[in-house]
């Protein structure tokens, strides 16, 4: 098993190709590239575009033990979304019904449509797994700064990116805490931990309030002004110069978009990629 | 003249009746290395947040009297302007750590300042150098780093804005052993090596002692005792009363002379608590 | 002043509350923070657990507490081993105070946070009731704080919620970890004393801590964590005595110890825990008036 470091985002790979990449780069994969299966429902295509990912996993040298960890998510997000258009789906005379329970219809039209859609969701997950696994926090905060997002919003996100460590941290010594007092959640069925769940929002809540106060006095200490200036200039921007666009990184970009622009241009002029033309559809049952 | 200057001043917060200071004259020379004890609650916070313009501008209060620092009356500049000569370090290097790397938390004030590019750079290497923080730690997330790495990357982050007054409110207290070693090693660098302000509140006075040209007692809001170390030990029992420890050899020396063994002065360090203990023993030895 | 000699109340005769066999713990992420430890406690015992950050001593007392279960060997609170006993079993036998009470307050009165864990105990309202009173006693808390909430009490009273939140659960073991971290050195003494008190009546103590000072005055026995293992337990005294092994795990001893071991030459007590010690044998020096002959005072050891 590959060595992995420990992020707040997930596990990362020690090295790996995609390092070399500038973190803008990687910004506008998380965006473009999660769009790819929000524009294409032929089914087909998008589990295509999930082996393509594995495959990227593989190159980026990020351990596919990351993705089990998402196992149960996957299993779940299936099954929500089954049931979901189960019943919400509708029911026309023309619905080929596979099971009957009482007065719901399992209809094999609905349960292809959460077949599609699952399909879709599975791809833009994988996407974002692979953004999470491969982003370090700073790459966050300079991706953004490199697209010119205003200060404040860079700036935020990032902090809050710190704020996120600090209260996972603080979870998991509440529950431990929470133990300590004879209530353990793995011990509880399912109904009661969601209600117990709120338990923790009150110290999380509490923590992060007495330490607001800190935080705030450290960035005035450091002469922080939300506006990004100071009195006769402009703030720096030390972090991203040291990052470099290199040619690598604007081929990719430049593939991104394109494939973007191929996918919109093939779907809009054809329809190649729309659900009729899916093997599902010519599934018959008697 | 004075870097700091505060002329009767006195500051109590929003919604309390007691002041938390007041009647505070005080005046700290360029240079300086000074120390601040006194037990929880009794004003010592409050004290050190006047002198870079947090108090007044970042809390609620009534304001008695009048701050002058590098020539900036508090209650006219902001923070961010004051922050420029006046570093300050907290207690918690958890919550002052405001960003994901080593480098984003020493550059993130030089930025805000506006220095370029190639500064920045040469300031980041003098003050991590200053801190004892490898290079290699550049890209460290915090959650990898100990307490007292934390602290110290605090510390260079405020040393590299080369302000020239800097101020550590209880820079040990959260640390273990290690990280409070490592933590005075650096002030005693930053003596030797930085001339700046420096002003220090601290519970453990043991390491202090030998580094500070004076010390300064709060208590229940006032400055009580205001000297250099040699003659603000002098009275352990004062210091006792009014909730401060000093270090131990200190007392069990300051035992010595009530009982007429010993009439030097007090020791600062455990070596001089060694000899001046030999002097007085074999006194009695001798007897 | 603090009492340093709380004499032997239980240690050495006592019922086994804590037996850790042979315990390696291993975090999700592979570092390794116990290597095959070793140790029991008995009820009654006053004890410090010290070493830096990441020796392990945290690690351990959680193991004890039954918060963390052991990758290899076993923990046996009271007999019960840790992996079987049920969570709220484990809860009324070893209590932990963490550092922080932030951490540990999630009600919105004092009265509900200390009634927290008995009612997860599902024990009837009377005794609730009963045991929030008696609880908050105890950790001196008057009654005008039932209705207060914790969020918008002082530091120092969110503490003494959060031990009356423990002592409601009436565990026979209580760990403290970093009591008198951020606390000035009378509301040290104050905690201490308030654990002396308990462990005067029969609570056995564990406090977990990097002060040195407070494990020379209040602790009876020692252990010394460096990696994951237990390099020395012994009494105090003799602990602080073992330079060179506190050195490995980059402990020093207190200052005083330091001055009593520079002084040996002339008699001074070795591994003296508190300048009163040194003091009172001076007196005893000084009281053999003429005679210049240095007279051992040995105390307890």
């Amino acid at each position: 098993m590959p060595k992995m470091r420990r992020s707040l985002l997930g596990y990362l790979p020690e090295e790996s190709p995609i390092f070399s990449l500038h973190p803008v780069t990687k910004v506008l994969f998380l965006l473009v590239v999660s769009a790819y299966p929000m524009l294409t429902q032929l089914p087909e295509a998008n589990l295509a575009g999930s082996l393509f990912m594995l495959a990227l996993f593989k190159a980026a040298k990020v351990d596919l033990s990351v993705i089990k960890g998402y196992k149960m998510a996957f299993v779940n997000l299936f099954f929500v979304i089954a049931i979901a258009y189960t019943f919400f789906g509708g029911y026309r005379p023309e619905y080929t019904v596979l099971l009957r329970l009482g007065p719901i219809r399992v209809c094999w039209e609905n349960l292809r449509w959460a077949i599609l859609v699952y399909l879709q969701l599975v791809l833009a997950i994988l996407v974002i797994i692979f953004f999470l696994s491969t982003m370090r926090e700073r790459d966050v905060v300079v991706g953004l700064r490199t697209l010119r997002l205003p200060f404040v919003v860079c700036y935020l996100a990032g902090l809050s990116l710190r704020s996120i460590g600090l209260s996972i941290i603080d979870f998991f010594t509440i529950r431990e805490a929470e133990k300590a007092r004879a209530l353990d959640l793995a011990e509880l069925p399912f109904s009661e931990k969601v209600k117990k769940f709120g338990l923790y929002i009150v110290p999380l809540v509490g923590l992060a309030i007495r330490r607001a106060e800190e935080v705030s006095n450290a960035l005035d200490s450091r002469a922080f002004r939300f506006s990004g200036l100071f009195k006769g200039g402009k703030r720096t921007d030390y972090i991203p110069k040291k990052y470099k666009i290199r040619g690598a990184d604007v081929a990719l970009i430049a593939i991104m978009f394109a494939f973007l622009a191929a996918i919109v241009f093939v779907n809009y002029q054809y329809g190649w990629l729309r659900a009729e033309n899916s093997l599902l559809y010519r599934v018959r049952f008697g | 003249m004075p870097v700091i200057r505060m002329e009767n001043f006195g500051w109590r917060y929003e919604g309390q009746e007691r002041w938390a200071l007041r009647g505070v004259n005080l005046s700290v020379e360029q240079g300086e290395f000074v120390a601040i004890v006194g037990p929880n609650d009794s004003g010592k916070s409050t004290l050190v947040m006047a002198m870079n313009g947090l108090i007044p501008n970042n809390y609620y209060g009534v304001i008695e009297g009048s701050v002058v620092v590098k020539g900036m009356d508090t209650r006219e500049h902001p923070v961010a302007d004051i922050a420029r000569h006046v570093g300050f370090v907290f207690s918690d290097p958890e919550s002052q750590f405001l960003s994901m790397t080593v480098e984003e938390e020493v550059v993130f004030g030089l930025e805000n300042i506006g220095l370029d590019v190639d500064e920045i750079r040469e300031r980041v290497e003098w003050s991590l150098g200053l801190a004892h923080i490898p290079m290699d730690y550049l890209e460290k997330p915090p959650y990898e780093l100990s307490g007292g790495q934390k602290q110290r990357v605090a510390i260079a982050s405020i040393l590299a804005m080369r302000p020239e007054i800097i101020i550590l409110d209880e820079p040990t207290s959260m640390l273990d052993p290690v990280g409070k070693t490592e933590v005075i090693e650096v002030l005693r660098e930053m003596r030797r090596s930085y001339n700046a302000t420096i002003i220090v509140v601290e519970h453990r006075m043991e390491d202090i002692a030998p580094l500070a040209d004076r010390f300064i007692l709060v208590h229940d809001g006032r400055v009580l005792r205001d000297a250099p170390p040699r003659e603000f030990f002098d009275d352990i029992d004062f210091l006792l009363e009014h909730g401060v420890f000093p270090p131990e050899p200190m007392v069990f020396v300051s035992e010595l002379r009530k009982m007429g063994l010993y009439d030097g002065p007090i020791p600062l360090t455990l070596e001089e608590a060694i000899s001046a203990s030999r002097e007085a023993l074999s006194g009695l030895r001798g007897r | 002043m603090g009492s340093a000699e709380v004499s032997g109340a239980g240690a050495g005769e006592g019922e086994v509350a804590v037996d850790v066999q042979n315990v390696t713990f291993v975090y999700p992420d592979g570092t390794v923070a116990l290597r095959g430890v070793n140790l029991r406690i008995e009820r009654g015992e006053f004890l410090a657990f010290i070493g830096q950050n990441g020796s392990g001593k945290t690690t351990l007392s959680k193991v004890i507490a039954g918060l963390l279960k052991p990758t290899e060997g076993r923990a046996l609170v009271f007999g019960m081993d840790t992996r079987e006993a049920k969570t709220s079993y484990l809860a009324t036998k070893v209590g932990y105070i963490f550092q922080n009470p932030d951490h540990q307050l999630f009600n919105d009165t004092v009265y509900n946070e200390v009634a927290y864990g008995p009612r997860n105990l599902k024990l009837p309202p009377e005794e609730v009731e009963e045991r929030v009173r008696e609880a908050m006693r105890i950790a001196g808390l008057s009654d005008e704080y039932r209705e207060e909430h914790p969020f918008f009490l002082s530091k120092g009273l969110r503490q003494r919620v959060a031990i009356a939140s423990i002592l409601a659960m009436r565990p026979s073991v209580i760990i403290v970890d970093e009591p008198t971290t951020g606390q000035d050195f009378k509301q040290s003494i104050e905690i201490m004393d308030f654990l002396t008190d308990l462990n005067r009546q029969g609570y056995t103590i564990i406090i977990i801590t990097h002060d040195m000072p407070i494990v020379a005055r209040y602790a009876r026995r020692t252990v010394v964590m460096a990696d994951g293992e237990i390099l020395m337990d012994a009494p105090t005294r003799k602990v602080f005595e073992e330079a060179e092994v506190l050195e490995r795990a980059f402990i020093k001893p207190p200052q005083i110890t330091l001055l009593a071991d520079a002084l040996a030459d002339l008699g001074a007590p070795r591994g003296a825990l508190t300048p009163w010690e040194l003091v009172e044998w001076v007196r005893g020096i000084a009281g053999e008036s003429g005679s210049g002959r240095v007279k051992e005072i040995n105390k307890g050891g």
